[in-house]
């Protein structure tokens, strides 16, 4: 590794101490910094009513935050790698529309027959949860299955878009059977959401999202071969079907369970591994996988520092911000780099 | 090297093309051709009559039909993907989806099959990348990256890539397409030193008649609907293999004295008479091999006569004289 390299991973660890400080430290109660250090290191401080709002609050939203963004980032870059297209991202198997279709049968299919989320409390917020991720399953089996039929990289690709729209058309179907209280409810669950995320939903959330990650990391080698082409691919050896099993299960394993516990987040997975690839010039998976992790990391929590809008009592939703505040970011990165579309193909 | 019968590549009753349910699609049938070890071969034919699915039907990427495909005497069947991957390197027209890589990344690329799960590379790997980098020419491109390369030097950069997964044999499928007449020249001379020198064996696909002429040992000329033809050259020309595949005969036997020939080196000295009409077809197929001809009185000789049906090359060695039926027998005699 080049002395160059770890200046730069020094330099963005850095920034994620502090975004993270930043991002704790900021929302719609001024608290002052050192009470939040005192916290944060284990302290009891005298207002109790802070405490709860850093280590209830702010502290779980933050790591959620850091989840979110290597999560999709990485699972943006796999699906970009395995589909060789630069408009792949995590969502393109059909994944977030199997938890959508999985919260709105939730939502408006239980409201219908009586039984309103509204009123369940922390309780609903598992249902929610519990039926996103039985939606991302659901699709996730399918989109397996035909994976293992269908040969080539492209039709499945296809394939998945295609299941998207299906899934988004049933859920279209039941918005319009709906009372409005209840497309209110499953609208808010699209905007996304970074704050909702409990200690006790953290338990589950943060050990599958990091060994997902460590298992990815594994794949790089192959996903390096994979840039060359299945054909190349093959030649040197590489197990095709059995490499893209692992890709699918592995984008599945991040997308599906961040989407389950904060909503179908937009944009970020697309993005993070273009800002990474613009940023260090390279397609090399070894060196784009620890930096993917870490911009995303970064930029989804100056996201949401964004979203609390400091001194304001409401936020922005999340997908708002990240489109925003994102795609200005990536078409000026776009632009200053002349021969974009030669970076991904040669 | 010459005379010994080292098979690298066998081709038995080989039928191929593509299967969908119960229905098959024959592209090619029943081929029979054999490549030898250090050899470069050349598979011509014109556009759509199979070069490519023969070529991935032998580097193991779709099944055969029928027939079968021997790999250094073992059939294409029993051996591993991993095997095959040390066997047998690739050099396509694919496109390579990564702009950003480094051309040193892309020829490490090459020692997949060696590395561990993390694609370290060991010292050996280092030395195979470093070697494979200067034998193609590309080591002062390392630090390029590949979308910054031109056609040519991206074509030896891949070809180094090849080398680089050290395998006896490299598949490559139309090298010299899209590159201009000169870096054509470059980088079939390259392939053809390196099956001379490193003993690689080299099959590669192209539409360059006229220079395969002058470097490849053997040619596999496919027809639309006909049966396959293998044999040097100059065989294939005096036989008529060319004129039935390219109308245009006297384009051929122009370019073959053209002025882009390819310059052989010779240590090699032989006496050559005779016949004028193949003298320099006979001329070529020694140049290739390392002779250089005279017409005066040396210790080996070369008399080409003709009678009603053929052409016969009298080759006189050691005070023994041996009569050729093809320029392969008189290289034979030669080489024996």
């Amino acid at each position: 590794m080049s002395n160059r390299l770890s200046g730069i991973i020094l330099l963005l660890l850095g920034l994620l101490v502090i975004l993270t400080t930043m991002n704790i430290s900021l929302g719609s109660v001024y608290i002052p910094f050192q009470k939040i250090f005192a916290t944060l290191i284990g302290q009891s401080i005298e207002n109790e009513g802070w405490q709860n709002i850093i280590l209830q609050f702010r502290l779980p939203k933050a790591i959620t935050a850091i989840l979110v963004g290597s999560g999709l980032g990485i699972s943006g870059l796999l699906m970009q790698t395995l589909f060789r297209n630069p408009l792949a991202g995590p969502f393109v198997l059909g994944i977030s529309s199997g938890a959508s279709l999985g919260v709105a049968l939730a939502i408006l299919a239980g409201m219908t027959f009586g039984f309103g989320l509204t009123q369940m409390g922390i309780g609903g917020s598992w249902i929610l949860t519990i039926s996103a991720s039985l939606g991302a399953i659901l699709v996730l089996l399918v989109v397996v299955l035909v994976s293992l039929k269908v040969q080539d990289s492209m039709s499945l690709l296809i394939i998945g878009l295609m299941f998207g729209s299906a899934t988004s058309a049933i859920v279209t179907v039941l918005q319009f059977f709906s009372k409005a209280e209840s497309i209110q409810a499953y609208l808010v669950w699209t905007f996304g959401s970074l704050g909702g995320v409990t200690w006790q939903e953290l338990q589950v959330f943060i050990p599958i999202v990091l060994i997902t990650l460590f298992g990815s990391f594994l794949l790089s080698k192959k996903l390096n071969a994979l840039l060359l082409g299945d054909n190349y691919a093959r030649s040197m050896g590489l197990n095709i079907n059995n490499t893209r099993l692992l890709i699918i299960i592995a984008t599945a394993l991040l997308a599906g369970t961040i989407t389950a516990f904060c909503g179908p987040i937009a944009f970020v997975g697309i993005a993070i591994p273009h800002i990474t690839r613009l940023i260090f010039n390279t397609s090399n998976h070894k060196i784009l996988f620890p930096m993917v992790v870490l911009c995303g990391a970064i930029l989804m929590l100056i996201c949401d520092i964004i979203a609390q809008i400091p001194g304001r009592e409401y936020t922005l939703p999340i997908n708002a911000v990240t489109s925003v505040f994102g795609a200005p970011l990536v078409i000026w990165l776009v632009v200053r780099r002349k021969n974009f579309s030669k970076t991904f193909a040669k | 090297m010459a005379g010994e019968t080292h098979i690298a590549i066998e081709l038995k009753e080989l039928t191929i093309g593509y299967r969908k349910g119960n229905y098959r699609l024959k592209i090619l049938e029943n081929l029979d051709a054999e490549l030898h070890k250090g050899e470069l071969v050349c598979l011509v034919g014109e556009n759509g009559v199979g070069k490519s699915t023969l070529l991935r039907t032998i580097s193991g990427v779709q099944p055969p039909l029928s027939g079968d495909v021997l790999i250094a005497d073992r059939s294409l069947r029993n051996i591993t993907t991993l095997e095959l991957a040390k066997t047998i390197s690739l050099v396509l027209t694919d496109r390579i989806y990564a702009g950003n890589l480094s051309v040193k990344e892309l020829v490490a690329l090459g020692r997949y099959p060696y590395t561990n799960w993390l694609g370290n590379l060991r010292k050996e790997d280092q030395q195979k990348i470093d070697w494979a980098l200067e034998i193609t020419g590309t080591q002062y491109l390392e630090d390029q990256l590949i979308s910054e390369l031109s056609d040519g030097q991206f074509q030896k950069t891949l070809i180094a890539r090849a080398l680089a997964q050290d395998s006896d044999m490299i598949i490559l499928d139309e090298p010299t397409a899209h590159l201009d007449l000169v870096n054509k020249i470059i980088i079939l001379k390259l392939l053809k030193d390196l099956a001379s020198n490193t003993g690689k064996s080299i099959l590669m696909a192209t539409h360059e008649l006229e220079l395969s002429l002058q470097i490849a040992d053997f040619i596999w000329m496919t027809y639309k609907n006909d049966k396959m033809v293998t044999g040097t050259p100059e065989d294939l020309i005096i036989n008529g293999s060319f004129n039935k595949m390219i109308n245009h005969e006297a384009i051929l036997f122009d370019d073959l004295h053209g002025k882009f020939r390819i310059h052989n080196k010779t240590d090699k000295l032989c006496s050559l008479s005779g016949d004028k009409s193949v003298y320099f077809l006979t001329q070529n197929a020694l140049n290739r091999k390392g002779w250089s001809t005279t017409d005066k009185v040396s210790e080996i000789s070369i008399n080409i006569r003709k009678n009603e049906k053929e052409f016969i090359w009298q080759v006189r060695k050691n005070n023994l004289e041996k009569e050729a039926h093809s320029i392969k027998d008189m290289l034979d005699i030669l080489n024996s």
